[in-house]
């Protein structure tokens, strides 16, 4: 395998927390609350390599954790465990992507690329292919304002903003099903433009029949773990079959199903299954990183000034004199309890660190 | 200190796209208005019409401040708190209202609080420009103190910029947060020396206390800052203590603000 690696991804997790209630959430953010919160595993140690010029299609039923793989796999969203290296710049097309009302269409392309990191030469030159690309009714209401567009519009003159980028990575989540039979034309020939340059995809759909024609490997997700891999005329029949058993259960077992599997999911026992791989894919990143010593030296240095130069003004004594003689203006029994008051805050620094965990990208 | 020079550098990085966005922001703001960009004058001219009335002709008896006339006294400190409460209230918001459309792309997101910062800067500007021209008609004339605004500037977005930092984050987790920081900025107001002249007042002088706890506030600083540079009433280096303690807090904030940043950053699309 001569090809370059552009995606590998080790044993992904995603864990949310179900927070159904405002005090839940509240809970959550107190440093000594109560952690039995439900939790939902999302994803389950999900693994694959992409290969550079690969088109990917993940296809899944729904709540079955293609999108939070791909949100990670864009690194918007950070995993629980395992993990990722992505060798070159992602772009996820996604339907609904922001869009300003307020503003003309022409304005709101302007603003998009701007986000998106181009600069204006590059912005006035591909102007004219974003609007043409979105077709004829977007190019007579570029001027008006968004909030006129129907959604189709809206959501074509998104798509047509970020295929216009140039990333070597692009990530498609449902995004062509926008559109109607020309504009999925169209945008199937983009992304076959996309393929010939050598360019990566990965690409979500609910339509078995865009996958098909779109993608040279399937990636077959159910409830966060990965049921099979292969080629699209391996994965597709056999998940068809799946989807039209699954389909026959009542609705109550369904989501029944959905929860418990869910919850029966720990780090531990995915170890147990790998166990020659390195402990260190199995473990949650822990995301609430202490301020460092220097900051804490800081930041101990300005509280310290800011009292003693709070304490030299409501007791009106020059700036000059208090540092000459500190302790004119604060008392020894001050001293202590300013003491104390630190240590107590260092203490509860140390102990609630070590009573929670969290995880966040690094 | 590698988190705050990060967000910082952040900001530097990105300099030309805040600023082309906050144009656009600034634009769609009052795009439905007749009158569009005019209110964001005519709004706080109103304000200030309002407070020379009562303050200035009811209450004080248009009795000269440090020399001029009330409405020149209170135009530099006010237009300044004006900007700072827009600011500060929007920043706020900011982060929460714009996540969602930055939630897609990879998008620097600490550069969404200077995004309002600088959108309210084209206001700030304008109602200085006015207000200049307002004080020179009650006799305010340039002098050398006038080069003093370029520090007290800086102290003002480098205040609001580490507030905004913390409130926008805050508020993405905890929505209440806005609410309450709308209600402390309408006590902020009164007591940070907008509108009221706390060296003039004779009850204040009996209990110099509470002047010396009104001068800890850092919109105090800025506020009675602005004055002493249009009006020419001092210099910023005379005052250590005050100096002190406006940076210590401004500089904790930051180093506060871009670690709690850089904490959720990852995770605002969880908490949208």
């Amino acid at each position: 395998m001569d090809k370059k690696l552009k995606i590998r991804a080790r044993y992904l997790t995603k864990e949310y927390d179900m927070m159904k209630t405002k005090s839940d959430k509240l809970k959550s953010l107190m440093p000594f609350g109560n952690t039995n919160i439900e939790k939902f595993w999302a994803l389950k140690g999900v693994s694959f390599d992409i290969y550079e010029g690969d088109s990917v299609g993940i296809v899944g039923l729904n709540g079955g954790g293609k999108s939070t793989l791909l949100n990670i796999v864009s690194q918007i969203i950070p995993p629980t465990s395992g993990e990722l290296e992505v060798n070159g710049t992602t772009n996820i097309i996604s339907v609904g992507a922001g869009l300003n009302g307020k503003l003309s269409g022409r304005e709101n392309i302007i603003m998009k690329c701007e986000m998106l990191g181009m600069s204006p030469a590059e912005i006035d030159e591909k102007m004219d292919d974003i609007i043409n690309f979105a077709g004829d009714q977007v190019i007579k209401k570029i001027d008006q304002p968004v909030k006129t567009y129907s959604s189709g519009m809206k959501s074509r003159l998104g798509f047509s903003v970020l295929v216009h980028q140039d990333p070597d990575i692009l990530i498609i989540d449902e995004a062509l099903s926008v559109g109607d039979a020309p504009f999925f034309e169209k945008g199937v020939a983009r992304m076959k433009a996309f393929k010939e340059q050598g360019k990566t995809i990965m690409f979500v759909s609910h339509s078995l029949s865009q996958v098909k024609t779109l993608c040279d490997k399937v990636v077959w997700i159910d409830h966060g773990r990965v049921v099979m891999e292969g080629t699209a005329a391996e994965v597709l029949p056999q998940f068809e079959e799946f989807q039209r058993t699954y389909n026959k259960k009542s609705k109550a077992e369904r989501a029944k199903i959905t929860r418990d599997s869910g919850q029966n999911f720990s780090l531990e026992e995915l170890h147990e299954e790998h166990p020659d791989d390195p402990i260190s894919y199995f473990q949650k990143k822990l995301y609430d990183k202490p301020f460092s010593w220097p900051t804490q030296g800081v930041l101990g240095f300005l509280t310290l000034l800011l009292i003693f130069t709070i304490v030299a003004t409501l007791k009106e004594v020059p700036l000059r004199t208090a540092v000459l003689h500190p302790l004119y203006i604060i008392p020894a029994s001050w001293l202590l309890v300013i003491v104390a008051v630190i240590v107590v805050i260092a203490g509860i620094g140390i102990l609630t660190r070590h009573r929670k965990e969290r995880h966040v990208l690094d | 200190m590698k988190e705050t020079w990060l967000v910082l550098l952040e900001q530097f990085k990105n300099l030309n796209v805040i600023h082309r966005l906050a144009k656009y922001e600034e634009k769609s703001t009052f795009q439905a208005h007749m009158l569009g960009n005019v209110w964001q004058i005519l709004d706080p001219a109103i304000n200030i019409a309002i407070y020379w009335f009562v303050f200035g002709m009811v209450l004080y008896g248009n009795k000269p401040m440090d020399g001029y006339s009330y409405i020149a006294w209170l135009l530099p400190g006010f237009i300044a708190w004006q900007f700072m409460r827009a600011e500060i209230l929007g920043a706020s918001r900011s982060m929460v209202s714009r996540v969602q459309m930055v939630s897609k792309m990879q998008f620097p997101v600490s550069t969404i609080p200077s995004m309002t910062l600088a959108s309210q800067l084209i206001n700030y500007w304008w109602m200085l420009g006015i207000s200049m021209v307002i004080m020179f008609m009650y006799g305010v004339r340039p002098s050398l103190y006038w080069l003093q605004f370029f520090y007290y500037f800086f102290c003002m977005i480098a205040f609001l910029y580490a507030l905004g930092l913390v409130t926008s984050t805050i508020t993405v987790v905890v929505r209440d947060f806005h609410t309450l920081l709308n209600s402390a900025m309408q006590l902020m107001f009164w007591v940070s020396g907008a509108i009221f002249n706390f060296s003039a007042n004779a009850i204040i002088e009996q209990h110099p206390m509470i002047i010396h706890i009104i001068q800890i506030n850092p919109f105090y600083y800025i506020i009675a800052g602005m004055r002493e540079a249009f009006l020419g009433t001092g210099w910023f280096f005379h005052d250590i203590k005050s100096f002190v303690i406006f940076w210590s807090i401004t500089l904790m904030l930051l180093i506060f603000g871009s670690h709690i940043h850089l904490k959720f950053r990852s995770r605002f699309v969880d908490y949208i």
